[in-house]
């Protein structure tokens, strides 16, 4: 008798171990994209350009890291439109590739200091400060997001501070990689000390 | 007394010279002068009005201030009897639309084309020249109106087949062909046809991204590439857009077309 019942305990367990096995599990999660961490990484990244030093013997140091950094989440076909890096250029300026976004970047973080772009904040009475990231699923896959920023940054030759407002416009893909980024800004203005 | 009589007739000799002569222009060049220049598009364009294409939109941007050494370049584009001369003396293989070889009849003076680059460029080569780079060709086709569409008064009424040109600019022919060189108004620098008869090889390879970072000084080109840059609306664009001053163009340097011509600098 306890033979019986010894083996049809085996069995209902067996049979409910493998229901058990057999259930449908919900698929892990897919990752979500933040729009406004994003928008927010970005833009660290971007300051982090400023990030890299000049040692007592006059090496530089620490600036292929920025660069690296601020590479790390571009696909290789990246294009970007940015502003003119030149006083001697009129009009946007394409680039194609991460070799020329990295041309960009090495400029950028050899000709400013005290960089310091950030989102800007909008108060509205309760919400206080709330950083105004727009985005937008899209069509062929990815997120897209933008935002006004402000930007704040002296120049390395001669330590002349400038603020303009502006805006960036990024394009991720479903990997969470940036295809496409725009960075507007308008005519700057210098900033001078009172 | 003598030696100021000499010293008169000196000085009305020279003033006498024609202009090339006295900057030392060899014949049938001329030289223009050492300084900067806005290469590229200086200014915005209604994109969808002059249906222009997003190449076309990005590859002439950003302007930049390019500064050149002076320079030599054709006042003319090379045309099929000086093409001629030079098959003679080197062997080379004539443009396939010659009849038998030989330069059609009453075509002379016209702007040679279907030859590919590297006939171009072993042309200026035997001549004791090169082909112009992108930059000088720009500069030399503003003919020292800077950050212009045009390098003459008045546009462009763009036709469904040929574009024709207001005052001052090239004639408005419908030819279907290349012009004999010198067809077309003299520009600001005394060159004729850089516009509306063939297009022009150039020495520089071609990339869109160029002017991103390109040098501001004599720039080169790129150092290597797959097409070569072509510059210059030819007889057939059907585009105003194609005739402005900064459009850039591109084509396999093997490619023989009969819209693609040349001439040479130094």
């Amino acid at each position: 008798m306890r033979w019986v019942i010894v083996s049809i305990l085996i069995t209902l367990l067996s049979v409910s171990g493998s229901q058990a096995q057999t259930s449908t599990e919900p698929p892990p999660a897919e990752p979500v994209l933040d729009p406004t961490l994003l928008g927010q990484e970005w833009v660290d990244r971007l300051n982090a350009l400023g990030d890299w030093h000049i040692t007592m013997d006059g090496r530089e140091e620490g600036i292929d890291q920025v660069v690296d950094a601020f590479m790390e989440p571009l696909d290789p076909d990246v294009l970007v439109e940015v502003p003119p890096h030149d006083e001697k250029q009129i009009g946007p300026v394409m680039l194609i590739g991460t070799r020329q976004v990295r041309q960009w970047a090495d400029k950028f973080a050899r000709s400013n200091v005290e960089i310091s772009y950030y989102l800007k904040r909008q108060t509205e009475k309760e919400v206080e400060g709330e950083r105004m990231v727009y985005s937008k699923v899209l069509p062929w896959g990815g997120l897209g997001i933008s935002f006004p920023i402000i930007a704040d940054y002296a120049v390395r030759e001669d330590r002349r501070r400038f603020m303009e407002v502006g805006a960036v416009f990024l394009q991720y893909g479903e990997d969470g990689k940036i295809q496409r980024f725009r960075l507007m800004q308008a005519e700057k203005e210098e900033v001078l000390d009172d | 007394m003598n030696r100021l009589i000499v010293f008169a007739i000196l000085c009305s000799v020279c003033a006498a010279l024609p202009i090339a002569a006295q900057t030392g222009a060899p014949e049938g060049m001329v030289q223009i002068p050492a300084g900067e220049f806005w290469m590229g598009r200086a200014h915005a364009i209604d994109n969808d009005a002059d249906d222009n294409l997003p190449r076309v939109w990005r590859d002439d941007r950003p302007a930049n201030l390019v500064y050149l050494d002076a320079f030599y370049i054709d006042q003319y584009e090379v045309g099929n009897a000086d093409y001629a001369r030079f098959l003679e003396a080197t062997g080379a293989q004539a443009p396939w639309h010659w009849p038998e070889g030989e330069i059609a009849e009453g075509q002379e003076r016209q702007a040679v084309s279907n030859v590919n680059w590297f006939e171009a460029d072993a042309y200026c080569q035997a001549a004791g020249k090169r082909l112009p780079t992108e930059a000088e060709w720009e500069k030399g086709v503003r003919g020292g109106r800077d950050r212009e569409i045009y390098a003459w008064d008045g546009g462009v009424v763009a036709d469904e087949y040929r574009p024709t040109f207001e005052a001052g600019g090239p004639a408005a022919v419908s030819l279907n062909k290349a012009a004999a060189v010198g067809s077309y108004p003299p520009n600001g620098y005394g060159l004729y046809d850089m516009i509306g008869n063939v297009i022009e090889w150039t020495n520089d390879w071609y990339d869109r991204g160029y002017y991103a970072f390109m040098p501001k000084t004599n720039p080169q080109g790129p150092d290597d590439g797959l097409y070569k840059s072509t510059r210059g609306g030819g007889w057939a664009e059907g585009r105003g857009s194609k005739l402005a001053n900064y459009y850039r163009n591109f084509s396999d340097p093997d490619l023989r077309g009969s819209t693609i011509g040349f001439r040479c600098a130094q």
